[in-house]
């Protein structure tokens, strides 16, 4: 009787199983603490697209409600600070008249007393981000303007300069330019003048008469990502006061709540680690309040009383911690839950999207009087019903003697077989990034096989801080493929692996490590190579990320012969000759990101070598496809070419 | 009326003794209005002429074309098409009573077979393709028409619901879809469904032409292994045989354009002209260095003649003409006709002892400034249509009566251009050190005057096996050569080795020398105009397209007294060129004979790679590319942009946003010329 009402999880995770994934995201508690709005996406596999809802928890009964259904272009939202009305970015109300009109994102505004969406702005190139006045009477946002020779490429006289380009453009970027508006709608009116550009995140000074803007240094190109600053616009005269640099790279100001600023800096030690600031009312007196904590910080709010809450990865998982503005650091306790996005009340009731080993992301609240996060939401419920593998930390040591960690996952019981199993090497992008004992739907179709997945974390990684991560530079990828190996011995060592079935794979600088790893060692059995940066020479020409390789290798390739060496010793193509291994190689067809090219070439020199290789290419522009159908058709190439060398 | 006409004389004597005194020199919206013409074919009958006419509709940024009937002594020019899109390839059925073409029926599809009745009567589409139609050929008795068209995809359901991940091998890196084998279709001249006559997952080779047997019983194409475009160097001719439906391989190996004798064509060494089929065969077993032209027996494909004895230059195109054949080349510096078969005209052969039985002589021309294009083709009355090019003017129509030698102008499409004053083009050689002499086309500038110095810009023709003519033809033939030359400056043109004007021991100079070899030609080239004294040393630019522009890159990493240079879609990496481009690995090989997939290799290429030496380059340079240029990868442009930046040196990157390897639209045709002569403008003026 009791079996039947709660049966032992039977049935294994298939790729296809996938699809009933949803996924919760952009929690945004209400200033009164007592709702959370959250985006919900579901996958329509036979649309090929996710269906957007925002959906209202209340914090207490946990009931649902769906606010807005199947939001085209759905972006940012956020409370008016008083929580009468919901802003959020979605594609603009089409004119049946005018087919062009309004196809670009432009904000709504949804009152919570009744009534729909009205839409407040119509800005030709749409609206990239906004923030709400403090009054509630008005929101500062950027766009990006038309491009000043409109009428002359129109005529196809549209030839451009190519300075930091990727390679993929089509068009010189355009100047990406601060709104403000009334929030009952009508003209907008620039904030500022002249050619300065937004760069990233804005947030009003508590009297609603200035704004601190993070903006593009003086005529750098957008591609240059570490060149942005912080200034304080004043909105009466367009005045520009540029904020104390604590570091070449200031970004993304938000308010406290006695109009306090936080923003993120890159730590000038280590450019790859962000951290956190706070500065008083005007912008000025900025202190670091992250150097206790020394994390990699990928978000930022206040707590009551100006403390900040923050969330950076810290070994094998995603966590939260509390910083007062003194620098004292503590962790929030999250049990085995992995945090997401999170948002804070004004009485300090914390909402925050979390995932557990076992279970994908769902929200979560945190009330200031309780050490246990709830759960408010079930909607991977299904997940309970397969049997998952069981993901554990790895530790080792480095060849230099630092620590370095990773997670193993062991097959479900139901998936094993009789003696030494398979691995799969499952290696992360970034590399600033890692990976935790989340759960990851990937990794446990794989380990449904049978297989172990090894997802190992190494030097660039961000969750052991920055001494860790910068030893990285120069040497992008043989200081991490060692790494890798150190760690790849340490799970021989301690899990019942057929050393004869190692496989290997990742997805851009976990592609990279991929193809360097196959280059440089035989002993795989396959591997997968994804958005692979083989060629570093070649990835600084053509990349948007024109920051990365000077941030991680050194100056330009160009500038000296040692240089230029050094970027061919780092780049897994000068060791292509060697490979043995049978190699899948993926990449989308227009990435900008690491340059479809890179792919080309090192599937020609592999296929020389006369080992098996196959190359596959998306038809789409960006990094990895967005869509379910090619996602998941890339993670069946990734399954089935293991299923074919390891066995299943 | 005496006194007049006397008058008159003296000042066309007048006008043409100063033409920069009365008259204005071309700017790019003069060149705007430049017609071209192209594809003329003599109606059976052999009373008149089609083509095709090519206007520029600036505003649109477009090309329209439309077809036009003239009689054969130019009289009674009028247009049969009206507003359709893409109109080309004119080709009468065998009794003249209709017109087949290929127009696409809405912009941006593909062009489909269309046919119109010479009687009065509107056009008929015959085909409905999804992909369209790529070529085509009327059957002997007019009844049908053979065509070729790419496969739908099997897996269009698929593809829709985006299952749509490519396979890739030897494609070219902007690669989004599965190439499609083409296969041959034929239809009913007066409609009704198509059938399809081959299917497989070879492919015909794309933009290869069918060819009917003179009875009708075999279609004989061109055939590669798998659709992918590289592979087109693979591919031979095969015969499908319309009564078994069978094909069959005709065991010539590697060769291309197969034109079939009729009963008409002159027996060689005991074959029947009937029996003979002429192709193409390259002479080192790659088609991209020199062809000659082949002909065989079509019983047991034996070859029965061989013009490399004869005719040591690389084939460009060729047609029957009665008993023999008209084989186009280039010849120095100027574009020719030889005709082969059984002659008398034994002095006039190029070089190297004879075939038995026939041989080759040089076509004389009585206007000595008219060229020959290959874009001709015979009457049945031995007559010939072509494109004449001209030294002095652009291109038009000729007719050449059976066994004349002086063409007779049927169009004057271009008369406007009579207002301007027309850089004068002559031929300039200069010792090589292979011991032989090379030579190339330079253009005096406009305003000439003997005895002052003038700036030199170099353009260096692309290929990198072609040539560089005097004509007033092609895109810098016509255009960019006479912009710069209205802007005062010599241009010259070397046909450095690699070139096809001079045979295959000049073109196969180029072998294992690929950048190298040519750059010291043209440095050469540089040297013997500096010793001329007609060149201001200060100010010589360097300039050149795809060939031309990794010339270009070459030569300013090995020489620094460059002014200005501008290199368009450049090869700066032959590594990346051999994995990258559409012409994959094949088109290298060729030129290097390994891959560099070996230290040795790797190390060949390097070493004729213009990025080798970017560390050299001073010279303020503009690079040009189209943002999608599968032929000669842009990422070339963007290494060779940071090499340059990142030292420090003047350079700028202009990207054309199109898809190809020159801008094929109006506009971006002219803004990418602009760019270039503005260059010079600024750094040499």
């Amino acid at each position: 009787m009791l079996l039947a009402i709660t049966p032992p999880p039977a049935l294994t995770l298939k790729l296809a199983d996938l699809r009933k994934t949803v996924s919760v995201a952009s929690p945004t508690i209400t200033p009164d603490g007592k709702n959370v709005a959250i985006v919900v996406r579901r996958n329509d596999y036979d649309k090929d697209r996710t269906q957007a809802d925002v959906v209202l928890v209340n914090a207490r009964t946990h009931a649902a409600r769906t606010l807005l259904h199947n939001v085209t272009g759905l972006g940012q939202i956020d409370w008016s600070p008083d929580g009468s009305q919901l802003a959020y970015t979605a594609q603009g109300i089409v004119d049946p008249d005018d087919p062009d009109s309004d196809k670009t994102s432009q904000i709504f505004i949804l009152p919570m007393n009744g009534g729909e969406p009205f839409q407040v702005t119509h800005e030709k190139m749409g609206v990239d981000g906004f923030d709400w006045r403090p009054d509630g009477r008005a929101f500062a946002y950027s766009a990006h303007i038309e491009a000043p020779n409109a009428a002359a490429i129109k005529a196809h006289n549209d030839a451009f300069d190519v300075t930091d380009e990727a390679w993929t453009d089509q068009a010189a970027p355009t100047p990406q330019y601060l709104y403000q508006i009334r929030a009952s709608g009508g003209k907008s009116q620039r904030i500022g003048s002249g050619t300065w550009r937004v760069g990233g995140g804005f947030t009003y000074a508590r009297d609603g008469r200035n704004i601190f803007v993070t903006r593009i240094t003086d005529d750098r190109h957008p591609n240059r990502y570490l060149s942005r600053q912080l200034v304080r616009v004043n909105l009466a005269n367009g005045a520009v006061t540029p904020l104390p640099q604590l570091s070449q790279t200031q970004s993304d100001p938000v308010r406290g709540p006695s109009g306090q600023i936080a923003f993120a800096f890159a730590n000038p030690r280590g450019t790859m680690q962000t951290e956190i600031a706070l500065a008083d009312a005007g912008g000025m007196h900025p202190r670091s309040v992250t150097v206790r904590l020394d994390r990699n910080v990928a978000g930022a709010s206040f707590l009551p009383g100006g403390a900040l809450l923050l969330t950076a990865n810290d070994a094998t998982q995603r966590k939260l911690f509390r910083a007062t503005a003194a620098g004292a650091v503590t962790t929030v306790p999250l049990g085995n839950v992995s945090a997401g996005g999170s948002s804070v009340s004004k009485n300090g009731t914390i909402a925050f999207t979390g995932t557990t080993p076992a279970h994908p992301a769902e929200l979560y609240l945190l009330s200031p009087s309780s050490h246990v996060p709830v759960r408010l939401s079930n909607y991977n419920g299904w997940i309970a019903r397969y049997q998952l593998g069981v993901t554990r930390p790895v530790v080792w040591r480095t060849f230099d003697g630092l620590t370095a960690d990773g997670v193993l996952t062991s097959p479900p019981a139901s998936a094993k077989r009789a003696g030494r199993a398979p691995l799969v090497l499952y290696i992360h992008g970034g590399p600033t990034s890692a990976s935790t004992t989340a759960y990851s739907g990937f990794v446990q179709v794989m380990a449904a096989h049978g297989w172990y997945v090894f997802q190992p974390n190494y030097r660039g990684s961000d969750n052991l801080g920055l001494r860790y991560a910068r030893t990285t530079v120069p040497h992008i990828t043989s200081v991490p493929g060692r790494d890798i190996e150190a760690g790849l011995a340490r799970v021989l060592a301690t899990a019942p692996i057929d050393a004869n079935r190692i496989g290997v794979s990742g997805w851009s600088e976990g592609g990279l490590m991929t193809s360097w790893l196959i280059g440089n060692d035989r002993r795989w059995r396959a591997a997968v190579s994804g958005a692979a940066v083989n060629d570093w020479v070649q990835y600084d020409s053509m990349s948007d990320a024109k920051d990365f390789a000077p941030q991680f290798i050194g100056k330009s390739p160009w500038s000296s012969p040692s240089e230029y060496n050094l970027y061919e010793a780092e780049s897994p193509l000068s060791y292509a000759s060697n490979v043995r291994t049978p190699t899948l190689i993926m990449s989308d067809a227009g990435d900008f990101r690491v340059p479809t090219p890179l792919a080309y070439e090192f599937y020609h020199d592999v296929r020389a070598t006369g080992t098996p290789v196959q190359f596959v290419v998306y038809p789409v522009v960006g990094h990895f496809p967005r869509d379910p159908v090619r996602i998941e058709d890339i993670y069946r190439r990734w399954e089935a070419w293991f299923v074919k060398y390891l066995g299943s | 009326m005496i006194r007049t006409l006397i008058l008159l004389a003296a000042l066309l004597l007048a006008a043409s003794a100063t033409p920069q005194a009365a008259q204005r020199v071309l700017t790019f919206e003069d060149l705007r209005r430049v017609v071209s013409v192209s594809q003329p074919h003599i109606s059976p009958n052999g009373t008149q002429i089609v083509y095709v006419r090519s206007t520029i509709d600036w505003k649109a940024d477009r090309n329209r074309t439309e077809l036009v009937l003239v009689n054969i002594d130019g009289t009674g020019a009028r247009t049969l098409t009206h507003g359709r899109i893409g109109v080309t390839n004119p080709q009468w059925s065998h009794d003249g009573a209709r017109l087949a073409f290929l127009a696409s029926p809405e912009a941006g599809k593909p062009a489909q077979l269309y046919v119109m009745p010479m009687n009065g009567g509107d056009s008929q589409q015959l085909t409905t393709n999804k992909a369209g139609v790529q070529d085509y050929a009327w059957r002997p008795d007019g009844d049908a028409l053979a065509y070729v068209s790419d496969d739908d995809p099997a897996n269009q359901k698929a593809l829709d619901n985006h299952l749509d991940a490519v396979v890739i091998t030897d494609n070219d890196y902007l690669t989004r879809e599965t190439p499609q084998p083409a296969h041959l279709w034929l239809v009913a001249a007066s409609g009704g469904a198509a059938n399809r006559l081959t299917s497989g997952t070879w492919s015909v080779v794309k933009g290869s032409a069918p060819v009917w047997a003179p009875d009708g019983s075999k279609i004989y194409y061109q055939r590669q292994p798998d659709p992918i475009f590289a592979h087109f160097v693979s591919q031979t001719t095969y015969a499908y045989d319309v009564n078994s439906k069978t094909n069959a391989d005709l065991g010539f190996g590697v060769d291309s354009d197969p034109k079939v004798g009729d009963a008409n064509s002159g027996s060689l060494n005991g074959v029947s002209g009937g029996s003979l089929i002429a192709v193409t065969k390259p002479r080192h077993g790659t088609l991209y260095l020199q062809n000659d032209l082949s002909i065989r027996s079509l019983s047991d494909g034996h070859e029965v003649f061989n013009s490399s004895a004869d005719l040591d230059r690389n084939v460009h195109s060729y047609f029957w003409l009665g008993p023999d054949l008209i084989v186009g080349t280039a010849n120095g510096v100027r574009s020719v006709a030889f005709r082969v078969g059984t002659l008398n005209m034994r002095n006039a052969t190029i070089s190297g002892p004879r075939s038995p039985g026939w041989a080759a002589a040089l076509v004389p021309f009585s206007d000595s400034l008219v060229d020959f294009s290959g874009d001709a083709t015979a009457g049945t009355s031995g007559a010939i249509a072509f494109v004449g090019l001209h030294r002095d003017r652009p291109a038009e129509i000729y007719y050449l009566p059976p066994g004349s030698s002086t063409p007779r102008q049927i169009t004057n499409e271009n008369a406007w251009m009579s207002d301007f004053a027309i850089a004068k083009s002559e031929a300039f050689e200069w010792q090589t050190d292979m011991g032989t002499k090379a030579v190339g086309v330079l253009t005096y500038p406009v305003h000439y005057v003997a005895g002052r110095k003038y700036p030199l810009v170099l353009d260096i023709h692309g290929g990198p096996v072609s040539t560089s003519t005097w004509n007033m033809s092609g895109l810098e033939g016509l255009s960019l050569v006479q912009i710069l030359a209205a802007h005062d400056y010599f241009v010259f043109r070397p046909n450095y080795r690699g070139s096809d004007n001079m045979g295959d021991a000049f073109l196969q100079g180029i072998v294992g020398d690929m950048a190298s070899g040519p750059g010291r030609d043209n440095l050469a080239a540089v040297a013997a105009l500096r010793a001329t004294g007609m060149i201001d040393e200060s100010r010589i630019g360097v300039s050149g397209w795809s060939g031309g522009g990794l010339q270009t890159s070459w030569l300013i990493g090995h020489a620094n007294f460059w002014r200005a240079a501008v290199m368009g879609a450049a090869v700066t990496d032959q590594y990346q060129q051999a994995v990258l481009s559409d012409i994959n690995e094949p088109f290298n090989q060729a030129f290097f004979n390994v891959l560099p997939f070996t230290p040795a290799g790797r190390a060949a290429y390097a070493a004729e790679s213009p990025i080798t030496f970017a560390n050299n380059v001073k010279t303020p340079t503009l690079i040009l590319s189209d943002t999608r240029d599968q032929r000669v990868p842009v990422s070339q442009a963007y290494t060779f942009y940071h090499a340059l930046r990142d030292r420090g040196v003047t350079v700028k990157f202009t990207a054309i946003p199109r898809y190809g390897h020159f801008a094929t639209d109006p506009v971006g045709r002219e803004i990418t010329l602009r760019a270039w002569a503005g260059w010079f403008d600024r750094w040499m003026k």
